[in-house]
Parts: C-alpha cells; sequence; structure tokens
C-alpha cells in the first residue's frame, strides 16, 4: 500500500470515526418504537453502502475512502453484536430475536433504498 | 472531550483500520472483535478507556458494512437458504465468542 493509499484511508476513517461518534452520543430518534443509536448509524451506513455498489466503483482510492475508511469505521458490528449480548445476558430471549431480526430486516432496505434511488439518478 | 483525548480515539481507530486491512477477512475479523469487546466489558475500566477502547478500537475494526456486504454477495446468488443459515451463524457465533470473552475475563480476574 503507498503513501495516498494511507492517506485516503486515514481520512476516510476520521470522518467515519467523528461522524458516528456524533451520532451516538447526540442524536436521539424516537419513532414509537426504541431504536438505539447504533442501530441507525448501522441503518445509515447499509443505505451508504447501497448507493456505493450501485455507483459500481472501479477506482481504488473510491473504495478505500468509502469502503474500507469511510463505512469501516462509521459502521460498527462489535456494538450491535453488543446490544445482543446484553439481550443475552438478561436472559430476554424473544427480544433478543426480533431485535436481530428487526436490524437485519431493515439494513436490507435500507441497502435497497439506496441501491434503487442511485439506479434511477443515473 | 479535551483534544488529547480526541487524539487517543482516533489513534485507536487508525490501529484498528489498518489491523482490519491485514487480516482482510470479515468473518475472522468480527470474531477476534467480539472476543476481545467481551474480554473488555467484563472488566471494570474507566470512561475514557472505554472509548478508546470500544468506541475507538473495536467499533472500527468490526465493522457492519462488511458483514452486509458479505450478505448481499450471497442474496445476489439467489440462494436464500445459504443466506438465511449464514446471517443466523454468523451472528450466534460472534454472541457466544463474545460471552466466551467475557468469561475467560470473569475467570482471569
Amino acid at each position: 500500500m503507498d503513501i495516498t493509499s494511507i492517506i485516503i484511508v486515514l481520512f476516510g476513517s476520521t470522518f467515519g470515526l467523528i461522524i458516528r461518534m456524533f451520532i451516538q452520543n447526540n442524536l436521539k430518534i424516537n419513532l414509537g418504537f426504541n431504536i438505539q443509536n447504533t442501530s441507525i448509524v448501522n441503518f445509515i451506513a447499509s443505505f451508504f453502502l447501497g448507493i456505493l455498489v450501485s455507483l459500481n466503483f472501479l477506482n481504488n482510492n473510491i473504495l478505500l475512502l468509502f469502503y474500507i475508511g469511510f463505512l469501516g469505521c462509521f459502521s460498527t458490528f462489535s456494538s450491535f453484536i453488543y446490544q445482543l449480548f446484553v439481550l443475552f445476558q438478561k436472559r430476554k430471549f424473544m427480544r433478543l430475536f426480533f431485535h436481530y431480526i428487526e436490524v437485519i430486516l431493515l439494513s436490507f432496505i435500507c441497502f435497497y433504498l439506496g441501491y434503487c434511488l442511485m439506479k434511477i439518478f443515473k | 472531550m479535551k483534544i488529547k483525548n480526541c487524539i487517543y480515539i482516533i489513534l485507536a481507530c487508525y490501529a484498528a483500520t489498518f489491523l482490519r486491512l491485514l487480516i482482510n477477512n470479515n468473518l475472522i475479523v468480527s470474531i477476534i472483535g467480539s472476543l476481545f469487546f467481551g474480554f473488555v466489558i467484563a472488566k471494570k475500566i474507566s470512561y475514557l478507556k472505554e472509548k478508546i477502547i470500544l468506541g475507538g478500537f473495536f467499533s472500527c475494526f468490526t465493522s457492519f458494512s462488511g458483514f452486509v456486504y458479505f450478505l448481499y454477495k450471497i442474496l445476489n446468488q439467489g440462494d436464500w437458504i445459504k443466506f438465511i443459515i449464514f446471517f443466523n451463524l454468523i451472528i450466534i457465533l460472534n454472541i457466544f465468542t463474545m460471552y466466551f470473552g467475557f468469561w475467560i475475563s470473569r475467570k482471569i480476574t
């Protein structure tokens, strides 16, 4: 990996980290049911991933910036597993099941929303 | 948050990003991430350390978008059964790995 690629990855990851921290600490969305901030971050990341996949980038630098740098640091899998782990520890198995189905379903809806939206505008 | 603390979090994020790039396998990355995440949450650590290790390092090390993209590639092949098996297997495996890390940490201390 050359210096330019490293700088691009660092640039993307810094933005991803800062935006995630901001959303996790400040954004509170109430849709009538409980959506945690980590899930919101992952839904937004899925939406951006849909856009990225739809654009079908062949440019390696854009992939490094958005997919590896930005989305890699913006979305968080370990926090999602931690949410499930807390429910597992509390032995709330039904809530655990519904939460993970809900996150996977909504993530894919966001992904396809981004994907289809970009296909329309292209 | 102080500037110095922000720099620590960003440095942890950079280290995690390059480690993720080096391993270059989403499943292995997620399992390692879950194991050590479980290990860390079992310990009583300060707010700053929690932000650096969990928010900075492990959140950047593991990637939800990589997981979604992996599932999308399976779904694109039209194999629904494989898709359902994989996403359940990955999540269950990661929960138990995190539990294992948590359990080891409790046993050590």
